[in-house]
């Protein structure tokens, strides 16, 4: 029984961002537009949220092998702004096994350089991981 | 004649707002890996390109958006992962709408499934619209 997912880390910079944006077609100017972005609520840029939610996926990989996201489900808030040169970290503790045999739920985070998270919420996988 | 912006009150839950259909091409699997090396696999898609193909479909779909909605929460639920040179067809429904406060929350629901029918993933958004 595997307590902890392995941890992935990545520093999301302006180079990250634009990639993000031109992988995903999503060019909304609070992540790649500076001046708009400052007068908008968040002050300034913001990575997409989807960006930092990778690592999740990552950790479960670097934990369970390439098979584990058959059958996953991932559920979560992106409950504060990814800034720009943040350097992200992910994992996961687990919180519940069952019903079937071997599946198990995760309480999955992001967290920035000062140990805040991004990101919150379930990582579920199904039994023979 | 320009397509008026879609605000919040564009939209009607339980409205399917449209599809999108992509090809899993080799391209795609080279970005995702020239931002995320360490994610290659093989032929099957990395899961976090699930995201990719969601956030190409509602960019497609949802459109013209205002600038600066924020992504508030969102749900993946993964069936299996669909392999390089798949043809993929991701439909998009608004669920929910809700103003709390000023805040104008919509939730949208996708289906990714491949080009016979069979379901790769789907998902479940929660989107701070900003107009």
């Amino acid at each position: 029984m595997t307590a902890e997912l392995a941890r992935c880390t990545k520093r999301v910079d302006r180079q990250a961002i634009r990639l993000y944006a031109a992988i995903t077609d999503d060019f909304n100017p609070i992540h790649v537009d500076p001046e708009f972005a400052a007068k908008t609520p968040m002050g300034g840029i913001i990575a997409h949220g989807m960006l930092s939610l990778n690592l999740i996926w990552q950790s479960l990989r670097a934990t369970f092998g390439d098979k584990a996201a058959k059958g996953a489900s991932l559920d979560i808030r992106f409950t504060r702004p990814v800034r720009e040169d943040d350097v992200v970290t992910a994992g996961g503790e687990l919180v519940e096994t069952g019903p079937a045999e071997g599946a198990r739920k995760y309480r999955v985070w992001v967290r920035n350089q000062r140990g805040e998270a991004v990101i919150e919420g379930d990582l579920r996988i199904r039994a023979n991981q | 004649m320009t397509t008026p912006v879609l605000t919040f009150s564009s939209f009607t839950p339980g409205t399917l707002m449209g599809r999108s259909e992509t090809l899993l091409d080799a391209a795609a699997f080279q970005r995702w890996f020239e931002l995320f090396p360490e994610d290659e696999q093989g032929p099957v898609m990395p899961a976090g390109m699930v995201a990719v193909v969601t956030m190409r479909a509602y960019s497609e779909v949802l459109t013209p958006r205002p600038p600066g909605n924020v992504h508030g929460a969102q749900r993946f639920e993964i069936e299996r992962l669909p392999l390089l040179g798949d043809r993929l067809v991701t439909e998009f429904r608004c669920v929910d709408k809700k103003l709390r406060g000023e805040r104008k929350w919509v939730t949208f629901e996708s289906t990714t499934t491949g080009s016979a029918g069979e379901r790769f993933f789907a998902g479940r958004m929660a989107i701070l619209w900003a107009a």
